[in-house]
């Protein structure tokens, strides 16, 4: 399954969440398509699903693993594409991940970069092209902005009852779906003490929604449903500058799919945010939220451009990040081994 | 891609359990014995330990080793133990790791059939036998600590469980055994919550209710593991699921803990010297633990446990830090 030299991987995080690169194209994932097409490719094969489970699970990687398997782009118009996997699968987008590759393809000299400048690395997920705009500042990679898809509110004030009490959620929608509402509207906090709690009441939340069915996207039966459920905390009142637009400052963490926790403040999360924000007129254009994580990670995120999707009215918003390289890597199999390609324990 | 440190990693896996052997970049360690070394570590170098153990290079169930020169001559390698809570004098899934990790890179003279690696731990020597079959290391035995039981058929009330019946036993540290069946609890993989749950409140209730402490060294005390016995186990083939404090499950069957198990499954007479126990974790993976010997412990009846078990090389890696990394020292949730 695994060649005998092993499979190569770049590790990096971004804000504390992990990104790990295998950018050498596995053989499945080669020839002509579309990195959309080659997510089904990845899906149905046997051997890239076992190379994931190998990359990603315990004893190489651990439930909260992430990373991506790069692939040749849809056209010459991109620099490369790349499939986003985590422990259950292969996700359609992301943005800690598409972070972590414009900062890993500018240090790693695929993409030529000034000195001190900006430098686009374009990038075929899944769910269409995104640029990774790469800021250099003495030949260092400062931050990295991505914009994201268009997002808007979806619902407000919808229900939940949950073992904490009945509460009431906005819905927003980001790239995916999530359920938000402050943390402390279930007596907690957004801090690592009450890190099990925000799971198990995240997941209570976000199963309560999906089975009562509240969320179903307008155009894509697949983006319906919740994902993710979002709990926020102000870190401190709106300041107001000179010229009027506001800095808004908030704290996060995201609870996704089965119980992951994101480390880093969640890109579509944090753009659900900026939607739901946008829609009750606490962030306007040119205004600024600071967005951090339940590690102390922080995104910045504005709003890029004012538009709509279907009837709805929508932003896009831009999302503001750094990745840093934790280490290089290469995964080899003893084929004694009995717990290949790997085990969860959550 | 700039770095402050490059510390070159095998790492491996001891039947589940994570061993980072760290080979180089960290230079020789300051201290004349393991034993200080560790300590001066732990004071001066904790962000090693860190970086290297927690997220994101890590993860809350990680393990590892940093080589080192040996301190006294009748040893081949020294060995700092480094975990996620600190740094542990001796660790027996880590030595079991550490041993493949030198037969298997060739660090060390490889002898088959067996190949004896002496190991300079903070605990003092510790010998392990590597069984050798055409280079590839198939099996690590290593003799523990005198393990005794230190209590049968004991009583605790846990709150939502009831009276808890448990026996509990010490091999290197004090492992309280239940039988899941005995209070109700479905031991399977899909109600692992529940089962954590439970093992957490039952060793709160002991260290309330009926503290430990062993007899020869006052400094080791207190119920941190709780041994889940699986229903249909039999004195030879044991299965289990290890709940260890502060709430996580051990991947390997724990050196230790197997150890603990003979010396339950002795005084009460459903062992003798010389008989094996297969030791079963969580995800179904064994060792092999053995009683050498009768002996006693602060006066009371123990025995003298080896333990064998098995470890595999998954890869190795070059850990860097970017100097303008928020997390110098990595983080834990």
């Amino acid at each position: 399954m695994v060649p005998g030299e092993g499979i190569r991987t770049v590790d990096y995080h971004t804000g504390g969440e992990p990104f790990r690169i295998v950018a050498e194209v596995l053989a499945e994932l080669d020839g002509p398509g579309t990195v959309a097409a080659r997510r089904i490719w990845a899906t149905e094969s046997q051997r890239v699903q076992w190379v994931r489970q190998f990359l990603c699970h315990e004893p190489r990687g651990h439930a909260d693993m992430y990373g991506g398997f790069l692939t040749p782009p849809d056209d010459d118009d991109a620099h490369f594409g790349v499939l986003f996997w985590h422990k259950d699968g292969f996700s359609t987008a992301c943005g800690h991940g598409t972070i972590a590759l414009g900062a890993w393809a500018v240090e790693s000299g695929l993409v030529a970069a000034p000195e001190d400048g900006e430098a686009d690395v374009v990038v075929d997920v899944p769910s269409g092209r995104v640029t990774a705009t790469v800021r250099t500042v003495g030949g260092r990679v400062e931050d990295v902005r991505f914009t994201n898809v268009p997002s808007y509110a979806f619902a407000h004030g919808v229900p939940v009852a949950t073992s904490r009490g009945p509460v009431t959620v906005d819905i927003g929608y980001g790239g995916a779906m999530y359920a938000v509402l402050p943390a402390a509207a279930v007596g907690l906090r957004v801090v690592g003490e009450d890190y099990t709690d925000l799971i198990a009441t995240g997941r209570e939340i976000r199963d309560a929604l999906n089975t009562a069915g509240v969320a179903e996207h307008p155009d894509d039966p697949r983006l319906s449903g919740i994902y993710g459920t979002i709990f926020t905390e102000e870190v401190e009142p709106p300041v107001v500058k000179a010229d009027g637009t506001r800095i808004v400052r908030q704290r996060n963490v995201t609870v996704f799919a089965d119980g992951e926790v994101d480390r880093s403040p969640c890109g579509s999360g944090t753009s659900a945010r900026v939607a739901l924000l946008a829609d009750s007129g606490d962030l306007r254009e040119g205004d600024l939220l600071v967005h951090d994580s339940i590690v102390g990670s922080r995104f910045r995120a504005r709003i890029a451009s004012e538009t709509t999707v279907g009837d709805r009215p929508a932003v896009v918003p831009e999302v503001v990040g750094t990745a840093y390289a934790t280490g290089t890597s290469t995964f080899t199999l003893d084929e004694r081994d009995p717990l290949l390609p790997g085990f969860v324990l959550r | 891609m700039r770095s402050k440190v490059v510390l070159h990693a095998v790492d491996s896996h001891t039947e589940g359990m994570p061993t980072r052997v760290i080979t180089g970049g960290v230079g020789v360690l300051p201290g004349d014995t393991m034993a200080e070394r560790r300590l001066r570590f732990m004071a001066e170098r904790d962000d090693l330990r860190t970086l290297l153990m927690y997220e994101p290079r890590g993860h809350a169930s990680m393990s590892g080793a940093i080589l080192q020169p040996p301190t006294r001559p009748d040893a081949d390698f020294g060995v700092l133990f480094i975990e996620v809570s600190g740094c542990l004098p001796m660790c027996g899934h880590g030595t079991i790791g550490v041993a493949t990790v030198l037969v298997e890179t060739g660090m060390v003279e490889v002898v088959e059939p067996e190949t004896i690696i002496r190991l300079d731990t903070p605990a003092g020597l510790v010998v392990a036998r590597v069984r050798v079959e055409d280079g590839a290391a198939v099996g690590v035995t290593l003799e523990n600590v005198s393990s005794y039981a230190a209590g049968l058929d004991q009583m605790v009330s846990v709150p939502g469980l009831g009276d808890v019946p448990y026996d509990i036993a010490y091999g290197g540290n004090f492992y309280a055994i239940v039988r899941t069946d005995d209070i109700g609890v479905e031991w399977s993989r899909a109600n692992k919550d529940a089962m954590l749950g439970a093992g957490l409140d039952i060793m709160e209730a002991i260290n309330e209710q009926a503290p430990v402490v062993h007899p020869e060294d006052p400094g080791i005390r207190d119920c941190h593991h709780v041994y889940l016995e699986a229903p249909g186990s039999t004195p030879q083939h044991s299965r289990h699921a290890m709940a260890i404090h502060p709430g996580w499950f051990d991947r390997s069957p724990c050196g230790t803990g197997t150890s603990a198990r003979l010396a339950q499954l002795h005084a009460r007479g459903l062992l003798q010297v010389g008989d094996t126990l297969v030791n079963e974790s969580f995800i179904g993976r064994p060792f092999i633990g053995r009683i050498l010997a009768e002996t006693t412990v602060g006066g009371l009846p123990g025995i003298r446990p080896a333990v064998t078990g098995r470890a595999w090389v998954t890869g190795t890696a070059q850990y860097l830090l970017d100097p303008s990394d928020p997390f110098p020292r990595g983080f834990l949730l």
